[in-house]
């Protein structure tokens, strides 16, 4: 608090400058603004590398790796020497397990960055990049969709929670949230087929599983763009009814924090509109913890896809997964791992930078006196 | 209940351009506690201000000072309510209106634009997502009664924060965490001189500034007093601010009105044995006290008043008359313009002020 | 990456818990949660659930003589939930089936909590560069999903026992946990009760885990059966992928046959479907509303006036 005294409370005519420091932290704050986006990207690029890195160990040091099991099968079952099973095994994993590690490691790393997944043990001939890229858009698609509807509809219950605290709202979302948080969403889903597909046929279960009605031919066009949400209507359902509680709750949690900010009280004691307080004062800060969260809840959802792709037959990398974890298509495996990883970690960094694009304090770095 | 020997308050409706700015009158508010329990916060409290000048309330912690300030501009918390009395405020046209009446439309018009308050600790007063002249700008906008161009809101914000001896340029473009405490106090006074409002109330304003910047912001609003004419009430417990910056002073405790006159009234012959306390806690510049004197005791709980008068526990005059009933204001000295001494005490003419001043060797 | 991810509070609101003389503190929590309508009927639940999975099996015997030839038989007086795919009586199979469920849960859980209680606390403590690796480590862990993470896992290796699962999902779980306990830590650190010890000279092990932990005790407890709740989400995951071992009955298998083998559009297989999966969610449900009002007795500024 001295500091006043000395820097910026300088009384006027003494020299203050004239063009303060703001003017100059322009330049500055703008390249703290870039390093800030430089600094996450560099962070999550060494995210990658360290789960790229980690899948390599589990596919090919660790005792009992998928590569070695394979060769040993090869040697087996077919008699081939060595080096043939590890040529065959070069054509699916992409690296040459006869020549050492360090090489194969970075022959991996090397096909990564090219893109170059190896390629699909049970569909021979496809590349895993190929496969990936195939089934990879419908569960962003259904994921990114269901995220978005949830959240929306999560933080507008939760802002009504916490200015009616107590009201009807507030204990029915509090308790169907808990009750829904309590539901697995793999058994969500086969919940809804059981009962409302073949129990009580509201639901026409072959009508709406896959991705896409047959015949329908992907477009820019009206009855495309329904047709794939008619589809996708289904998982999205189960998304969102796991999820909206959740999100509901933090929002709550957050308002209500937010409300007894003293910043709001000052807002309504200047006398500012009642919609003003509610979208620019307080909705804007309670907002913030959301967007942290975000990028936990797409792992969660994403990890559901597994299954749920499974049970309404939606073809996204969820479905892809359990199809090669049961053929033991280990490429597959490992590159679905890879993809999804890296979509999670890109929805973090998305996260991080709407943050920051929220938040001044995070954007410009914690101040105090300037 | 004591009642404050004063003019009528000017009748809701009627013009008058020489009423008070502030009227308030048997003023009630109570805390909810409980399902169905509350404790009373503000037991009656009445006095006018004048324009253009200046009132302290002072009193220790949760005598009601700050219950008072926010019962003026209606914010109380959602636990507390105006259950008794009236507040008429007396607008530049002339009009008086009932605060206690106003709706919520009403009441959002009216403030800031006639009547604004400072709060105290002004660390958190400011949205921390957008900007001080956004938030100015905010201000202008909602009160506007038609559109109002940017040219203006910057012409007019920058006018508030050059009278508070701020820099326009840096600080409009300014997050809040980006100023220091004293800078947030001055921009957050300067948002409240925006709309030249009559009547500006201020929460412990120097509280949590160190001593240098206190002595700026003590002096800034004496100028701005002086240069917008606005009517202060300030609430402090620090007796020497009240003494530089204010024309009269009430003393509060437990929740009433213990004693109210002029600052050289208070000062020189306070007639209430809590005022004369309080002002003897004070250490002098010149020199030592010849003992430092506290008060004894601690304030009291509200919940659980005695009856009679309230500060009779702590008082070396009390006697059996002053636990029997609360006295009323008994006014002393008249003066004009609410300024008139008057004590809560039915001990006043015993009440023996000295400041024992040793001076330094 | 939690699957029943914890409410806000567990992370952001560190309740400080008081320490307590007389009466333990775990006693004076039970007698609050009873008190409280929703974590009455969590208690309950979860009481319940242990009690019949593990007291049943004892009453009604672990074989389960099936006749095929009466597959998908209805409900009746009989069999309360009538007969699955081979002939055996669903209600049986029923109570038999959370044993494993239930050990694994716990199992892991307990691995979990004791991993990152002692990693949290130790990162909390000392801080420094042990403190900033293992925030390092955590947050790339967290980014991969979980189950995602335990199925390539499985995949890779086979899991061939409960126990190993529970190993697996005990050891790939702490992340989350461990910044909760270190929140917690790093809270405690600055009491006075540490500097008393400290200047005791007591030495840290002591310090450590002789006056913080026991200070946590109620929140390792919450932590504790969040823990319980992600790894029966992942077992039974792991159980519907079928990469967990298939062998005996538990309710994972149960709902993996009526998955993979189409059991599922069955109408008469229903009670089959359903009565694991509401066993499941029950207890779920049960630890979920446990976990809820610990928080709020904890802390107070949770609950609703």
């Amino acid at each position: 608090m001295a500091a006043d005294a000395v820097t910026a409370d300088a009384p006027p005519g003494t020299g203050a400058p004239d063009r303060p420091d703001r003017h100059v932290g322009e330049s500055l704050g703008h390249r703290i603004y870039h390093s800030f986006i430089l600094r996450r990207l560099v962070r999550s690029a060494f995210v990658i590398w360290v789960v790229a890195t980690g899948v390599f160990l589990m596919v090919r040091l660790l005792p009992g790796n998928p590569v070695d099991v394979y060769i040993n099968q090869q040697i087996a079952l077919y008699g081939k020497s060595y080096e043939q099973a590890a040529a065959e095994a070069q054509n699916y994993f992409r690296f040459d397990p006869a020549t050492p590690i360090w090489r194969q490691y970075l022959d991996y790393l090397w096909g990564l960055l090219h893109g170059d997944m190896g390629s699909s043990i049970a569909t021979p001939g496809v590349t895993v990049t190929e496969k990936i890229a195939h089934y990879l858009p419908w569960t962003l698609y259904s994921v990114g969709l269901a995220l978005v509807i949830s959240i929306t509809i999560g933080l507008l219950l939760g802002m009504i929670m916490a200015y009616r605290r107590g009201g009807i709202i507030d204990h029915a979302v509090s308790i169907i949230g808990s009750g829904f948080h309590a539901i697995p969403n793999y058994l969500l889903a086969i919940l809804i087929v059981v009962v409302g597909a073949v129990q009580l046929g509201v639901i026409d279960y072959t009508r709406m599983r896959g991705n896409v009605s047959p015949g329908v031919s992907p477009e820019l066009s009206f009855r495309f763009l329904s047709d794939i949400g008619y589809h996708a209507t289904l998982p999205m359902i189960t998304y969102i009814l796991t999820t909206v509680g959740t999100w509901a709750l933090i929002m709550k949690a957050s308002t209500t924090q937010v409300l007894g900010e003293d910043y709001v009280t000052v807002a309504r004691a200047r006398g500012l509109k009642d919609s003003r307080i509610q979208t620019n004062y307080v909705g804007r800060n309670a907002l913030l913890p959301l967007i942290a969260q975000i990028a936990t809840q797409a792992g969660f959802i994403v990890g559901g896809a597994i299954f749920v792709e499974q049970t309404f037959s939606y073809e996204g990398v969820g479905l892809l997964l359990f199809e090669s974890i049961n053929t033991r298509d280990y490429p597959m495996i490992q590159g679905v791992l890879l993809v999804v990883t890296i979509t999670v970690v890109l929805a973090n960094l998305c996260a991080d930078l709407v943050n920051a694009a929220l938040d001044p304090r995070i954007r410009l770095g914690e101040g105090g006196a300037a | 209940m004591p009642t404050s020997p004063h003019t009528p308050a000017p009748a809701p409706g009627t013009s008058d351009r020489t009423a008070p700015v502030l009227s308030v009158k048997d003023l009630e508010v109570a805390y909810r506690t409980g399902k169905d329990a509350s404790v009373r916060a503000l037991r009656g409290v009445s006095f006018d201000l004048y324009p253009e000048s200046s009132l302290a309330l002072v009193g220790e912690s949760g005598c009601g000072k700050t219950t008072l300030g926010l019962a003026l501009l209606r914010l109380l918390p959602t636990l507390g309510e105006i259950t008794g009395g009236s507040i008429t405020f007396t607008g530049d046209d002339g009009r008086a209106r009932e605060v206690t009446d106003m709706t919520a439309a009403q009441l959002r018009r009216w403030r800031w634009s006639e009547a604004a308050m400072v709060f105290q600790g002004a660390q958190n007063a400011f949205n921390p997502v957008l900007t001080i002249g956004a938030q100015m700008a905010d201000t202008l906008r909602d009160h506007a009664p038609g559109r109002i161009g940017k040219r203006e809101i910057l012409e007019r914000s920058a006018e508030a924060l050059r009278s508070v001896r701020l820099e326009p340029r840096r600080v409009l473009g300014s997050y809040p965490h980006e100023l220091s405490g004293g800078m947030k106090q001055r921009a957050l006074i300067a948002t409240g001189l925006l709309m030249h409002p009559r009547l500006l109330v201020l929460d412990e304003p120097t509280t949590a500034l160190d001593i240098l910047t206190q002595r700026t912001v003590i002096d800034l609003l004496a100028e701005l007093r002086e240069e917008f004419g606005f009517a202060m009430i300030f609430i402090s417990h620090d007796l020497a601010l009240a003494a530089e910056l204010a024309d009269r002073v009430i003393t509060m405790y437990a929740g009433t009105v213990v004693e109210t006159g002029s600052t050289a009234d208070i000062f020189s012959s306070p007639r209430h044995p809590y005022t004369s306390k309080l002002i003897n806690a004070v250490p002098p510049v010149s020199g030592d006290l010849a003992e430092l004197a506290s008060i004894p005791g601690a304030p009291p709980s509200l919940a659980t008043l005695p009856p009679g008068c309230a500060f009779a526990p702590r008082c070396e005059l009390a006697t059996d008359e002053c636990r029997a009933a609360e006295p009323a204001l008994i006014p002393l000295v008249e003066r004009p313009a609410d300024m008139t001494h008057a004590a809560a005490c039915i001990h006043h003419d015993q009440v023996h002020h000295e400041r024992k001043v040793i001076a330094r060797a | 990456m939690t699957a029943t991810s914890p409410p806000v509070p567990a992370e952001q609101n560190v309740p400080t818990p008081a320490k307590s003389a007389g009466v333990s503190p775990l006693r004076r929590l039970f007698s609050e949660l009873t008190r409280s309508t929703s974590g009455f009927v969590g208690l309950c639940l979860v009481l319940a659930i242990v009690l019949l999975s593990v007291i049943g099996p004892m009453g009604v015997g672990t074989s389960v003589p099936g006749d095929p030839a009466r597959a998908w038989e209805a409900p009746s007086g009989q069999h309360w939930l009538g007969l699955e795919g081979a002939g055996k009586d669903t209600l049986h199979l029923l109570i038999i089936g959370g044993r494993t469920v239930l050990m694994v849960g716990f199992l892991a859980a307990t691995i979990t909590t004791v991993i990152a209680v002692a990693i949290g606390a130790l990162a909390g403590y000392f801080g420094g560069r042990f403190d900033a690796l293992m925030l390092q480590l955590t947050d790339i862990v967290m980014t991969v999903p979980q189950i995602v993470l335990l199925a390539v896992v499985g995949a890779f290796y086979k899991l061939d026992s409960p126990t190993l699962l529970a190993l697996i999902v005990g050891v790939l779980s702490w992340p989350v946990l461990m910044r909760s306990i270190r929140a917690q830590v790093l809270s405690l650190k600055e009491r006075e009760f540490v500097e008393a010890a400290q200047l005791l000279d007591v030495g840290w092990v002591r310090i450590v885990f002789g006056e913080i932990v026991p200070n946590m005790a109620s929140y390792i407890l919450i932590n504790f059966i969040i823990a319980v709740t992600n790894a029966i989400y992942a077992m039974v995951g792991l159980y519907l992928l079928g990469l967990a071992p298939q062998r005996g009955v538990n309710w994972g298998i149960m709902i993996n046959d009526a998955w993979t083998k189409g059991a599922m559009f069955n109408p008469d297989a229903m009670p089959y479907i359903i009565a694991p999966v509401t066993m499941i969610v029950l207890l779920q449900l049960g630890l979920i509303l446990l976990t809820r009002t610990l928080e709020e007795i904890l802390n107070p500024r949770l609950r609703d006036r």
